[in-house]
């Protein structure tokens, strides 16, 4: 993927992400967590993770990952493209671990019956499908149905795995 | 020119996330124990049990083992 991306760090053993997003509203910092999703007995959730995406925010709680926060930074793009870099970079580590996300379906999303960041995703996977394709396998969820992920389809929940 | 703001923009960037990572173990924690990270946790693992197993992943894994 040769997209703009911004640098990041990464806190390896907890599978935490750090990059700053600089764009209208300034400086903002913004964290990508990656955690194994329990695995159930019945389901077999083997080394399934899941991703989240958010603003790193201090509260008079202390410091919290936001999802909800639509930024408006104007930088978008390059947010989604460093995710998909965090998670290429993730999906080459556990050995054998597949990767969920799903982006925050706010009030707007759902009155609109679309969610706008899976959208924003997808746009990244298609515009880069030939590169990404080659290393990774996708699969999409529509309807409670899994499938193999298909360019221009929108799905609810993403899924990916290192080939 | 643009090279020296790029240079500089970078180091700015570098400045905040050694900042935010001065307390590291607080910060992890904080972030995992976030009300948005839990309610996506609960949400990954609801979906997941909607879906059918077995999943494709798990067939890529099954052939890699034979």
């Amino acid at each position: 993927m040769n997209k703009d991306t911004y640098p990041f760090r990464t806190i390896i053993d907890d599978f935490v992400y750090l990059f700053v997003s600089e764009g209208i509203h300034g400086i903002i910092d913004k964290g990508v967590l990656i955690e194994a999703i329990p695995e159930d007995k019945r389901y077999w959730f083997k080394s399934c993770y899941n991703l989240g995406l958010g603003d790193v925010t201090i509260s008079e709680n202390g410091w919290k990952l936001d999802d909800s926060v639509r930024s408006g930074n104007g930088d978008m793009p390059k947010i989604i493209a460093t995710v998909a870099r965090i998670a290429m970079d993730f999906l080459t580590k556990p050995p054998n671990s597949t990767l969920s996300f799903q982006g925050y379906l706010g009030s707007k999303s759902a009155r609109q019956g679309k969610n706008h960041r899976n959208i924003l995703y997808q746009r990244a996977i298609n515009s880069n499908w030939e590169a990404l394709s080659a290393e990774f396998s996708f699969w999409g969820v529509n309807a409670g149905q899994i499938e193999e992920y298909v360019v221009g389809k929108v799905y609810d929940q993403i899924f990916v795995k290192y080939r | 020119m643009i090279t020296s703001m790029k240079k500089h923009r970078a180091e700015e960037h570098e400045a905040f996330l050694e900042e935010l990572l001065k307390d590291k173990e607080k910060i992890i924690a904080a972030i995992k124990n976030s009300p948005s990270v839990i309610r996506k946790q609960q949400e990954a693992i609801e979906q997941l049990s909607k879906l059918k197993p077995p999943f494709p992943w798990d067939k890529d894994r099954r052939e890699e083992a034979v």
